[in-house]
């Protein structure tokens, strides 16, 4: 246990693809962040315009609508991300504590805590998204509350598991039974003692549960049901191309690349993530 | 003669199927039992009714609707009138397609949608499990470098990236396939791809990490010192030992290979239950929606069932326990 601690930096730093991947992600979440600043007025409609391919003036060219298709990807990505973003913390902050409370209590607690986790995975999660479908079939508004929220909800049981077996391991430990000895209280050692320990596999978890996420919303946005127009993820982006990917493929193909290409740097820091702070941790 | 010493005549093997079996199926009624109730109440507490829609039924007729369908008993009553049907096997009317039930529905599209799903299955495991098998069995050449691809792509290409992607590539360039619709059996190949691809890669992932683990243990070593063929040991010796992990990954594909129908059947145009229940959703229609996710569910824990007992046959230690 401890041992694999103390392996976890360099190992992480020495994985070159890793960190070229995260300038990747970091570069996309800059620009997506700076693209209002610059861009205002060419992502207005032109209809005069139309659809155009892509050209030197318009990068990836031109939705139905003559509005620039690279500055709308720019646009989609920033709410894509603060999506996976804010619903992958969700997770975090509801996975963590339940699977630090079982780890912690084992026994019946844990018994139970955990047999709710499992009725959880058997249930469908295409049940929760026929859920959302119903309540927001006809008035897509306040739509980027609820998919965190939703997403956030539906991500947190392979975190508590992960979280639980932990600290089903710590709890053995010497340091918890003396401060259990002086008196901490069982919550001050929860939150000070064992989930500070967990924190790598929870970063490396967290980066895998992120491109899980932002699929599930792009999902969620291919059926029109993500965030409402004029704002756009890739998801609805994909979605508006598909009605007439026949005719202008472009407007297809750059979502769909950018978001595959966007999903695979997720999957490889995760990965790299894991390798370095647990070796045994495997995906399931 | 009483059941007590009837169990006791049994062997320890029978005595565990016996008991997995009724513990399966108390558990199955359960998560059947929540998933219901969880789903009933939800859909009636979305805001909107199945008869408010666009055009405004007069009061006295939709009096007459909700009387028919029951929507102005008290909620508790609707539900327990709904699970009393749903013993006999009847999932009620569509609210939204006059003169059907719900199965009728579900008669028309199940076959469409199994079919996809099914070949989608086939495909990934068909592929995935030699795949893994082959690049575990020459780690690092040219065929793992393929498959490590392979797994990467499976995982970043969502369904709905990848049947565009396909259309474009072998119906509108390639002229191969039909870009749409389900009249042949060879309309099943670009559906069964774009849905199978993902757990394609989880499976390869899987039993690719699965032989290399059972590969550098000793029975390998021994099996090799013998002399047996290469492919006996790969298949005969090492697999049953690295499958555990893809069986278990079923009951998950599954699931995924359900939700991503949804997408699939609309992008190939694929008049399979996807649709109906994107509608129905939209329009309120609850017993079609429930009778869709309860199917789904039923499925699931078919599956997820299955897949625990092929599990306890596999490994005898599972049965010990």
């Amino acid at each position: 246990m401890s041992a694999d601690a103390n392996r976890k930096g360099p190992r992480f730093v020495e994985h070159r693809a890793a960190r070229a991947w995260i300038l990747c992600i970091m570069i996309l979440t800059a620009a997506s962040f700076a693209a209002p600043i610059f861009t205002n007025a060419e992502s207005a409609q032109n209809l005069a315009l139309g659809a155009t391919p892509p050209s030197w003036a318009h990068l990836l060219g031109t939705d139905a609508l003559g509005r620039d298709l690279a500055i709308r990807m720019l646009d989609g990505a920033r709410i894509s991300l603060l999506i996976g973003a804010g619903a992958t913390l969700l997770s975090v902050l509801i996975g963590v504590p339940y699977g630090a409370a079982a780890g912690y209590f084992g026994g019946r607690a844990d018994g139970l805590l955990m047999a709710a986790v499992d009725i959880l995975y058997g249930l469908p999660s295409i049940l929760f998204v026929l859920l959302l479908l119903a309540w927001f079939g006809r008035e897509p508004g306040q739509s980027m509350l609820f998919l965190f929220i939703g997403l956030g909800a539906i991500s947190w049981l392979t975190t508590a598991r992960i979280v639980r077996a932990r600290c089903l391991a710590i709890r053995e430990l010497d340091f918890v039974t003396s401060a259990r000895l002086s008196g901490v209280s069982h919550a001050r050692i929860i939150l000070k003692h064992l989930i500070p320990q967990t924190s790598g596999a929870v970063i490396a978890y967290a980066t895998l549960t992120m491109p899980r996420v932002m699929m599930e919303e792009a999902f969620l946005s291919f059926l029109g049901l993500g965030v409402a127009p004029p704002r756009a993820s890739w998801g609805t982006l994909l979605n508006d191309g598909m009605q007439s990917f026949r005719e202008y493929p472009w407007l297809v193909l750059a979502p769909g690349i950018a978001l595959a290409v966007t999903l695979a740097a997720f999957y490889n820091i995760g990965d790299a993530l894991r390798d370095a702070f647990d070796p045994r941790e495997r995906p399931r | 003669m009483d059941p007590a010493r009837i169990i006791g005549k049994m062997t320890p093997a029978a005595r565990f199927w016996i008991r997995f079996a009724a513990r399966r199926a108390a558990r199955a009624l359960i998560v059947i039992f929540i998933v219901a109730a969880a789903s009933f109440f939800l859909l009636r507490a979305a805001p909107g009714g199945p008869f408010s829609g666009d055009r405004a039924l007069p009061p006295s007729i939709l009096r007459i609707v909700e009387e028919r369908y029951r929507l102005n008993d008290p909620i508790y009553l609707q539900f327990f009138h709904y699970l009393q049907n749903l013993l006999r096997g009847d999932l009620g009317p569509s609210f939204r397609n006059a003169d059907f039930t719900v199965q009728d529905l579900i008669a028309i599209g199940l076959p469409k949608t199994a079919a996809i799903g099914a070949c989608a299955l086939l495909f990934a495991i068909g592929i995935g499990l030699p795949l893994g098998v082959a690049a575990a069995a020459r780690r690092s050449g040219a065929i793992d470098r393929i498959a490590g691809g392979i797994a990467v792509a499976g995982l970043a290409v969502p369904n709905f990236v990848l049947g565009p992607f396909l259309v474009m590539f072998f119906s509108l360039i390639l002229h191969w396939f039909e870009p749409g619709g389900l009249e042949a059996p060879a309309d099943l190949v670009l559906p069964a791809v774009a849905l199978g691809m993902g757990p394609l890669a989880v499976i390869l992932r899987l039993a690719r990490a699965g032989m290399l683990d059972v590969l550098s243990l000793d029975y390998i070593q021994f099996a090799r010192a013998k002399g047996l063929r290469e492919r006996t040991i790969l298949f005969r010796h090492a697999l049953p030992g690295a499958i555990s992990p893809v069986l278990t990954y079923l009951g998950p594909a599954c699931a995924a290979i359900l939700a991503g129908s949804l997408v699939v059947e609309s992008i190939f145009s694929i008049p399979g239950i996807g649709g109906y229940v994107v509608r129905g959703a939209a329009n309120r229609d609850y017993p079609l929606v429930m009778g869709v996710v309860l199917l789904g569910t039923a499925f699931l824990v078919i599956m997820n069932t299955i897949v625990d007992a092929l599990y306890a046959a596999i490994d005898p230690r599972i049965r010990r326990s």
